[in-house]
């Protein structure tokens, strides 16, 4: 059994917006997750979803504790290091898809490939095949701002996947889509995270989209409150 | 590589910012092609005319004329130093000149001017006395007692072409000199205190009345390219010995030398207030299109994009709007710069002023030099392009997570 | 209201403090270049024209009928001392002296050269003109027996003249003869008025008078006012009481430092003309960016109540604190500058060679006109509402109201 892919230990987080003025967003997390999952951080706004994801991501330091991705030790890693880790390992998915607005769609999903190396050709390759599975093929030479928002969201998604990462964090990512759009996209993303194999780690607080996750792990004032495994 | 690409879409997204760019860009790089062609040009051609016009570009001296120009200090030897000049390769002309200081006196006026003996045929290469006579003719040699005299000299004694007049003076042996002479020929060289003192006789009529036979105050080379009047200048120095020094027209003529640099030195000084603003406001365009895009700067770290990279491209972008702005301009401003280097402005309503200042240019052609050109070009091409690293390095500080949430 | 409208216009300013900073900071630097340059400028302009009028030609010079155009002794004042107490009974005249003048020759055993004869009296020309703080030599005496001399220093140095050498000066008398002075040299005297530090030779009124024959007469009264703004108005009444004499300008006498004066007037107002166009440019790319980016907060105001007028204060006050700032921090800066030059003077004895062919002092002491800071305040206001006239109009027709509900 492998359980060592995303050991989260006793972490913490403390943010100081003013002097003398402490917030605890994260206090003594301890959390692992396994190779495949399907998971959500669910709680109310200001639980510590986003905090916690963005540490995994190793967007944001942790004030305490450890962070180990695969053996990893994310929460050691200095700026450059983190980059690539980013680039090769993890994909991010935002709620407000984030896109860049003066890229065409193909050129979001290949950009990351491009930044690991990988030849035109071979992106070429892998951005139809995502396209084709995400269903926005047709889409591909259009610019962000000529797409409704559930169909950035899907190329926010094939831009995670198209790197092959080992993880997809995203946070709230139907939070700005109608219900069609949002269990359309949770669809796809579940069938990614079959298909491909890729670890999935989604925070969200609509029940909707979190009945579909198969590790529910729920947060109330930074702390973990529940974690139970659904499948 | 996929930067520059990027850089290529971000310049059309920022239209605004990208015009405003190129366009001051291209005011500041063709006024400074511009601004150093018209000032090179101009200065180029008053020395050039302060010079040609009779000091000349090289001047051959006792060593210790300079400082104490006295009759102990002249040159004794004329055929010597003629014939160390004719070894010398480069010269195209030269020939000796015997300067005095005498009272002239005519009919009802006495002026004090400089009485010259000079070689009137080889004058004509040596000088635009030639060209600058207004009435009258040129003397030639075997003229005697001839006079060619300054415009404003001639007005001050109020002399024309065939009256006589005397002179009183000191000869090369301190003996009392005078004579009569007649003016055949006036010139008026437009240098209005030369016009105003000068006065020319043939140097062997000269040579009889000073009883200057073999003697010069100096010798005037004509090198056969003026640029090369310094190695020309060396050349000689070695040839004529410890007797004899030759110094080019950079050492006579310092005072002017130094006022064109002056010159420059202030119009530069302007043109950096001007380019300090307009660099100022090429930083504020970028900050501003660097920070609208903070966001995507943010999304772009966290999908692993190394800052080192994203520097890249964001210089990428700077520099390709700096090139296009310094190739517009550069082309601008060498275009001016050819056109007026063709057909040269003419400022008769600072005539005056140049009068003045003793320079004779009404008409004062740009230079064209395109290494220069290339110079100012690269010159506002770096400076474009460090003015617009400080918010790209300082946008590019900020964390990534900080970047996402950037309102 | 308005205070409320202020408190939001500083917030958003402090909310994109760097940015506002930038701004200010754009405003001051070329504020600050612009005004130093200009009272450099004006002082160096200005100190020129002092010389000339101090050294000669006063702000009024009076000559007999026809000398100026043939300056001898038959186009002499008669009556100068009718003239002395004409002048005398006028407020508005502040001093004036009278001068002879000849064209002349001065030798010493050694060298000879022409020189402008001036026979004045010492103590009323150091009353008029500071005469007395041109010297840079010797003393500023004629010596018991008046027969000392002061000469020019370019005279001088062409004479190698130093203090106590013997010169012998010579010009035609009254009578047509050639008369002659044996002098010595008490000063030398440096005035940066070109024409008579080449030729000038001062020498005491009564001996002059002897010399020359002349015991009545003189060449030139010139004339300091108390206020220089009344030139035109005593030129005229001088010229309509005594028809018969030639009442001349300072700025007729020398034409040359009017258009010099004139020239550089141009040459600052397009140069400040081009700064604050491109320091415009920079606050209007700004405040559009900043309105750009408040569309919602607009909306939102809008929406409560706030009317289009008001938000359009709101704007104008932002755009015109930065300009307020950048005008106050420019001119604090511009102006200490200024007062240092002013006080201490810009010191270019390095160039004095090339500042002296211009006949500039080597010291040049900046002028601090209020005209200055009140032209910059209106050019600043000026370019600080304009660059909010587009930004403003795309604000109204963005629709604020519907950004409201924009994500």
């Amino acid at each position: 059994m492998d359980t060592s892919f995303l050991e989260i230990r006793r972490v913490g987080k403390i943010f100081s917006p003013h002097q003398n003025v402490e917030v605890r967003a994260l206090s003594d997390i301890d959390l692992a997750i396994r190779r495949g999952e399907f998971a959500v951080l669910s709680g109310p706004s200001g639980s510590g979803k986003t905090t916690l994801l963005n540490i995994i991501g190793g967007l944001d330091s942790a004030s305490s504790g450890t962070v180990l991705l695969d053996g990893i030790q994310v929460t050691d890693l200095g700026e450059k290091r983190l980059s690539a880790l980013r680039r090769d390992h993890i994909g991010f998915v935002f709620q407000a898809y984030n896109l860049i607005p003066v890229l065409t769609a193909r050129e979001n999903i290949e950009y990351v490939m491009r930044l690991q190396g990988h030849s035109a050709a071979a992106c070429d390759r892998r951005s139809q095949e995502v396209a084709a599975k995400l269903e926005i093929a047709e889409l591909l030479d259009k610019l962000p701002n000529q797409l409704s928002g559930g169909q950035q969201q899907r190329v926010a998604v094939a831009r995670a996947v198209a790197g092959k990462p080992k993880l997809i964090l995203a946070d709230e990512p139907t939070a700005n889509l109608d219900s069609k759009s949002a269990a359309n996209l949770m669809d796809m993303m579940q069938q990614l995270n079959e298909e491909e194999g890729i670890t999935i780690i989604f925070s969200s607080h609509d029940p909707l989209v979190i009945s579909k996750a198969k590790h529910s792990i729920v947060l109330r004032d930074g702390k973990v409150v529940a974690n139970e495994h659904l499948d | 590589m996929i930067f520059i690409h990027f850089a290529l879409r971000n310049i059309r997204a920022y239209a605004v910012r990208s015009l405003v760019t190129i366009l001051l860009l291209s005011l500041t790089t063709a006024m400074l092609v511009f601004a150093t062609a018209f000032m090179d040009g101009s200065h180029d051609k008053m020395l050039s005319n302060a010079v040609e016009i009779y000091p000349g570009y090289i001047q051959i001296t006792h060593p210790d004329f300079r400082a104490k120009p006295s009759l102990d200090n002249l040159i004794f030897d004329v055929e010597a130093v003629a014939r160390a000049v004719a070894a010398t390769p480069g010269i195209a002309a030269a020939a000796p000149r015997f300067e005095t200081f005498v009272l002239f006196a005519a009919d009802e006026k006495a002026v004090g001017g400089m009485l010259s003996g000079i070689d009137f045929a080889a004058e004509r290469r040596l000088s635009r006395l030639a060209s600058s006579r207004t009435t009258g003719r040129y003397p030639e040699d075997g003229d005697g007692n001839q006079l060619y005299l300054g415009y404003e000299l001639a007005r001050r004694l109020q002399v024309e072409v065939g009256d006589e007049l005397a002179f009183v003076g000191t000869g090369a042996d301190y003996s009392f000199a005078a004579d009569n002479l007649e003016v055949v020929g006036i010139f008026r060289t437009g240098l209005f205190d030369f016009d105003a003192t000068a006065a020319f006789v043939g140097k062997d009529y000269f040579d009889g009345v000073m009883a200057a036979t073999n003697y010069a105050t100096h010798f005037i080379v004509q090198p056969e390219d003026p640029h090369a009047a310094d190695q020309v200048t060396a050349a000689l120095n070695e040839r004529l010995g410890r007797h004899y020094v030759a110094e080019s027209w950079r050492t006579t003529m310092e005072g002017l030398v130094q006022a064109m640099l002056v010159d420059s030195i202030f119009g530069y000084l302007t043109l950096a207030v001007i380019f300090v603003v307009i660099f100022f406001v090429v930083l504020i365009y970028t900050w501003l299109t660097v920070f609208a895009r903070m966001r995507e700067i943010g999304v772009l770290r966290a999908v692993g994009t190394r800052p080192g990279q994203i520097l890249q491209m964001l210089v990428a972008e700077s520099a390709l709007l700096a090139l296009a702005g310094v190739v517009l301009g550069g082309m601008i401003g060498a275009g001016l710069a050819w056109y007026f280097h063709l057909h040269p402005i003419t400022l008769a309503m600072s005539e005056e002023v140049f009068k003045q200042y003793g320079l004779a240019a009404s008409s004062m052609p740009t230079t064209f030099a395109p290494l220069i050109i290339l110079r100012d070009m690269a010159m506002m091409f770096v400076l474009a392009v460090l003015s617009t690293l400080y918010p790209i390095i300082k946008a590019n500080r900020v964390k990534p997570i900080e970047a996402i949430h950037h309102v | 209201m308005f205070n409320v409208l202020l408190r939001i216009a500083l917030a958003s300013l402090q909310r994109r403090l760097a940015r506002s900073l930038l701004v200010i900071v754009m405003i001051a630097m070329s504020l600050w270049g612009l005004l130093a340059m200009e009272g450099l400028y004006d002082g160096m302009t200005e100190q020129v024209i002092d010389n000339a009028i101090r050294s000669d030609s006063g702000d009024i010079s009076i000559y007999g009928q026809g000398f100026r155009l043939d300056p001898g002794l038959h186009h002499l004042i008669d009556n100068g001392a009718e003239i002395s107490t004409l002048l005398h009974r006028d407020a508005r005249v502040k001093s004036h002296v009278l001068r002879l003048r000849q064209d002349g020759l001065i030798a010493t055993a050694h060298y000879s050269r022409n020189a402008t004869l001036m026979a004045v009296d010492l103590a009323a020309e150091d009353r008029h003109g500071r005469l007395a703080s041109y010297l840079v030599e010797g003393d500023y005496d004629f010596g018991e027996k008046g027969r000392g001399a002061l000469v020019g220093f370019r005279l001088a140095d062409k004479m190698k003249l130093k203090v106590g050498d013997k010169i012998v000066l010579s010009a035609q008398n009254s009578s047509n003869e050639v008369a002659a002075l044996a002098l010595r040299v008490s000063g030398i005297l440096k005035t940066n008025n070109m024409a008579l530090d080449e030729s000038a030779v001062y020498i005491d009124l009564a001996r002059g008078r002897d010399m020359l024959m002349v015991p009545e007469g003189v060449s030139q009264i010139s004339i300091l006012l108390h206020d220089r703004q009344e030139v035109m108005a005593v030129r005229q009444k001088l010229q309509a009481e005594l028809g018969n004499l030639d009442v001349r300008s300072w700025d007729e006498l020398y034409p040359a430092l009017m258009q010099g004066r004139e020239m550089m007037a141009i040459f600052n107002l397009i140069t400040s003309l081009l700064v604050f166009c491109v320091a415009g440019l920079g606050i209007f790319g700004v405040m559009l960016v900043s309105v750009l980016e408040r569309l919602r907060e607009f909306g939102i105001m809008l929406a409560i109540g706030t009317t289009f007028a008001e938000i359009r204060f709101m704007v104008f006050a932002e755009s015109f604190i930065l300009g307020l700032s950048g005008y106050l921090v420019g001119s604090l800066l511009g102006g200490l500058t200024l007062f240092y030059f002013y006080r201490y003077g810009l010191d270019l004895t390095m160039f004095s060679a090339g500042l002296d062919a211009f006949g500039m002092d080597t010291v040049t002491y900046a002028l601090i006109r209020p005209g200055y800071f009140g032209t910059a305040l209106a050019a600043v206001s000026g370019a600080t509402l304009l660059s909010v006239l587009l930004p403003l109009r795309i604000l109204r027709k963005a629709r604020p109201m519907q950004a409201i509900n924009r994500i």
